[in-house]
């Protein structure tokens, strides 16, 4: 295409060579996308396989979790479990112990009490319990009598744990003491369960037994501490009675102020506080029932118990990284799909519109047409070479293949005669939306003005809203005006040539023939009066007289011959009075008045226009005559500064301007049409107008309008 | 009695030896000179100053209307008759006002020419017969319209404007556009107005309105 045209043009300068590079580009264009296809296809699984890898790895950190948690809580229980499980085992065995310490204490060897028998079974009682120290008997004022540490009759001090011997003797009931002092005779703590031994409704004696200090702590591991938890019992005062590691140093010490405060506050629960050792502890807790107040502790380092949860976050924030970046790699692949398939949208579009731009460009060349964009609101033109051609813009900044021009400057190139009228178009177009269409004459380079016409319209794409841009194409008519020109040129001078003909023959009438009939008359008057001198009378006279009218009827025809012709009046006197007498005949003969009218000053006009106007009249009254059944006829002519305006108008019976001219009644029988377009023909030489108005039943007006040069010309 | 001192001016030879012909069996009338063209007959009619000069309109040189002019205003004296053959109203009111006094086709010449110089030799004015009728008779009714309005019912604001915008030359659609009324509206306007006044055409309006200087604005530019 661009080739052909530069084959045309003859040439192959720089231009020529870029649009063949811009034509190889386009083929790249369409085997690149092809290559691209595939690359997608990969990218596009890669991002299916990240879209759907997201959810699992969230997913799975969060059952990671839950597990955990799960599993937090299991181990919770099962400390628990293994609490109530101790705390069962702790108050049995206690209980049971606290039984056979009752049985003891009714037993008969008291009742005398025969000590020495109460030694003896006391010592079987405690071969039979390994985890017995001693058994110790006291009276009531806590001097020990009996201690199985010691032979019957040694010296006893007082009772070691007086709390809990004070309690028995006020209650009268057994109680299971908590970790008591340094013993006098053991030198060591010990965990008294004492019973009271009544007689007689009296308390006699009070009956204990001093557990081992490892006593309690044995039954604890024989229980069976769940794995990683440490276990305490603790006696109602707070002192640690077991644990199951660092036994020796805890032993007897106050327990932490965070485990009483739980043992206060409910029997069994969680706590959570520092430890003996040092870190924080989760603690399972309960009290055992009927050890007055002892309870069993389960703790473990928080961060032990929580290690699983903790390390199910990690794994839950590792998998919410990993997929926050997964998520970031696929809004970036999906994003460069996207952008790649836009831009393959885009070559392809650019394809289909560069091909359809070169059909219209093809088309347009073709047709030897210029291409406009009018912008009226910047005053800017842009258009193609060949429209900065037709409308003699000097080439003011050339972009690629577009002329731009300044709107203002190619206005001025515009014939000042059509400027006014193109830009009154223009506006329109833009006001109304309606199509461009205007013949004006540019300035061409040789100064001579040369017609183009340009077609144009607000773009579709603006229509909605106001724009101030036209698309348009300019086209050379100057071959076209140059032949309208010359046919109306030729109409000129036929009818120029008619009416001089026209005008000769009437002269020749008036001058040759009219002349010679005159003296036709005179010499048969001369003849007449000879006649009548010689006496002859009769046919002879009267033959002569006949002949004398004859010549008289022959020099009056010949007179109306002349005049329909063309009236001498019209060029010796002017319009006026030439439209008068046309007036006065007419009326006269055909019995309808007339009125003329010239208001204003009464000078001549150019003689082409007085002819056109008193054709014009000849014409319309021929109509009236014909179709208007007018009982009256009006006509004025009025000269203006820069036009001369003709009204004719009748009150005859008018026609339907919408069905065409015609009498209402006749129908097709009368066409005054023939008279109209003539009327058309003669003004389309000057350059006049004919406006009609009329409608049934109201006349006939015709206004015509010719411009005229200014007086003095 | 003397006779009538008669110069002839015409450019045709036939023409001319007719009426010579013609007068020389009319004892009453002399003629004393003859003219074959308009400057030959104004140097003779002024040198020879007769009572009454009898010119064709048409002739080469000087036409007729020049002619009457500058005879009148050079040689008042003589009494000019235009012996022509436009049976054309239209040169009538011109030429009588140029100065002629008496205006005679030619085809009546034969019979009517000496009773016409004796009639304008008297200071009379002469018509031929044939002209007259057409020349008196005023087709459009005489000057009936212009005046007859004042007497009339008078006429609202709109009515007056419509009627001199019709004064004015504009076509009913013009005048409808410009005054934004309906077509119909400003025919019954002009309809209503017209009888108020009595004017029965345009043309009527139009010296209606040139009276009451409605056209002023246009014309004077």
């Amino acid at each position: 295409m661009t080739r052909l045209i530069e084959g045309l043009h003859g040439s192959t300068d720089a231009s020529g060579a870029v649009e063949e590079r811009g034509s190889l580009d386009v083929g790249e264009e369409v085997t690149v996308p092809a290559g691209q296809w595939s690359r997608g296809s990969v990218r596009t699984f890669v991002a299916l396989a990240f879209a759907a890898a997201i959810p699992l790895l969230l997913l799975s950190g969060w059952m990671a979790t839950l597990m955990a948690q799960q599993q937090r809580d299991q181990t919770r229980s099962a400390a628990v479990a293994s609490a109530t499980r101790v705390a069962e085992r702790v108050s049995s065995d206690i209980a049971s112990q606290m039984e056979v310490l009752g049985a003891q204490a009714a037993s008969a060897s008291l009742d005398r009490p025969d000590l020495a028998a109460f030694y003896a079974e006391a010592t079987r009682l405690k071969a039979a319990h390994p985890l017995w120290e001693t058994v110790e008997l006291s009276n009531p004022s806590g001097v020990q009598i009996v201690n199985l540490l010691r032979s019957l009759d040694a010296e006893l001090g007082p009772t070691a744990d007086r709390e809990s011997f004070d309690a028995v003797i006020r209650s009268e009931r057994p109680v299971v003491g908590g970790i008591g002092p340094v013993g006098p005779i053991s030198g060591q703590r010990r965990v008294a369960l004492r019973v009271p031994v009544i007689r007689s409704g009296a308390l006699r004696f009070v009956l204990s037994v001093g557990l081992a200090t490892n006593a309690v702590s044995s039954i604890l591991r024989d229980a069976g501490a769940p794995e990683g938890w440490v276990g305490t019992i603790v006696d109602g005062d707070g002192n640690t009675i077991a644990r199951t590691r660092a036994e020796a140093q805890e032993l007897g010490h106050p327990a932490n102020p965070a485990l009483r405060a739980a043992i206060m506050r409910a029997p069994s629960g969680f706590y959570s506080g520092p430890s003996l050792e040092g870190p924080d502890i989760d603690v399972v807790y309960r009290t055992l029932e009927g050890t007055g107040g002892w309870s069993v502790h389960f703790g473990m380092p928080v961060a032990a118990l929580n290690a699983p949860v903790a390390r199910s976050y990690y794994v839950l924030a590792g998998g919410s990284a990993l997929s926050f970046g997964l998520a970031l790699g696929l809004v970036g692949l999906v994003s460069r799909d996207m952008a790649q398939r836009r831009s393959g949208e885009q070559a392809r579009f650019s394809l289909a519109l560069r091909s359809s731009e070169e059909q219209g460009a093809l088309a347009v060349e073709a047709a030897e047409l210029g291409t406009l964009r009018w912008d009226t609101a910047q005053e800017r033109a842009i258009g193609s070479v060949r429209a900065a051609e037709l409308l003699g813009w000097d080439a003011e900044a050339s972009l690629d293949r577009e002329t731009q021009a300044d709107a203002r400057k190619m206005l001025d190139a515009v014939h000042e005669e059509d400027r006014h009228r193109l830009v009154d178009a223009v506006r329109h177009c833009i006001a109304d939306g309606m199509p461009l269409d205007e013949e004006f004459r540019v300035r061409g380079r040789g100064g001579q003005p040369r017609w183009v016409r340009m077609i144009g319209r607000v773009p579709e794409t603006f229509k909605g809203a106001p724009a101030a841009l036209i698309y348009g194409v300019v086209a050379d008519i100057e071959p076209r005006k140059r032949i309208e020109a010359e046919r109306l040129e030729l109409l000129r001078r036929l009818g120029e040539a008619q009416e001089d003909e026209q005008r000769r023959i009437a002269r020749e009438l008036h001058d040759q023939v009219g002349q010679t009939v005159t003296g036709l008359s005179f010499g048969l008057k001369g003849l007449q009066g000879l006649l009548e001198a010689q006496g002859v009378s009769g046919e002879a006279t009267d033959q002569v007289q006949w002949l004398r009218s004859l010549a008289g009827e022959i020099g009056r025809d010949i007179h109306r011959a002349a005049v329909q012709l063309r009236p001498t009046a019209l060029d010796d006197l002017g319009l006026r009075e030439a439209l008068a007498t046309l007036l006065r005949e007419w009326s006269l003969r055909h019995g309808i008045p007339s009125d003329l009218q010239f208001p204003g000053e009464a000078s001549r006009l150019p003689a082409d226009i007085e002819t056109a106007l008193y054709r014009i009249v000849q014409e319309a009254l021929t109509n009236i005559l014909k179709h208007a059944q007018a009982r009256t006829v009006s006509v004025s002519v009025e000269r203006r500064p820069d036009e001369v305006r003709m009204i004719v108008e009748d009150d005859g019976i008018g026609f339907d301007a919408e069905k065409g001219p015609g009498p209402v009644e006749d129908g097709a029988a009368a066409r005054p049409h023939l008279g109209l377009s003539g009327i058309r023909e003669r003004l389309s030489l000057l350059r006049g107008t004919l406006t009609l108005e009329t409608a049934p039943a109201s006349g006939t007006t015709l206004f015509v309008r010719i411009p005229s040069p200014p007086r003095s010309a | 009695m003397d006779r009538i001192r008669v110069v002839l001016a015409d450019d045709h030879p036939i023409v001319r030896a007719g009426v010579k012909t013609l007068l020389g069996t009319d004892l009453g009338i002399e003629l004393v000179g003859e003219a074959g063209n308009g400057a030959e007959a104004l140097s003779i009619i002024c040198g020879l100053r007769p009572d009454v000069a009898v010119i064709d309109v048409s002739m080469p040189g000087i036409n007729g209307l020049d002619l009457t002019e500058r005879v009148t205003r050079e040689c008042p004296g003589t009494n000019l008759l235009v012996l022509t053959v436009h049976e054309d109203v239209a040169y009538v009111q011109p030429l009588l006002r140029a100065g002629a006094r008496g205006y005679l086709l030619k085809r009546s010449a034969a019979e009517d020419l000496p009773r016409a110089v004796r009639a304008i030799a008297a200071g009379g004015v002469y018509l031929d017969p044939a002209i007259a009728s057409h020349a008196l008779a005023d087709p459009s009714g005489g000057s009936r319209g212009g005046d007859t309005g004042e007497a009339g019912e008078a006429l609202s604001p709109r009515e007056t404007e419509v009627l001199r915008l019709i004064a004015q030359g504009f076509s009913n659609k013009e005048i409808a556009r410009n005054i934004d009324v309906s077509v119909k509206s400003v025919e019954t306007y002009k309809a209503r107005a017209a009888e108020k006044l009595g004017l029965r055409t345009r043309s009527e309006i139009i010296r209606y309105g040139a009276s009451h200087g409605w056209l002023d604005a246009l014309t004077l530019r």
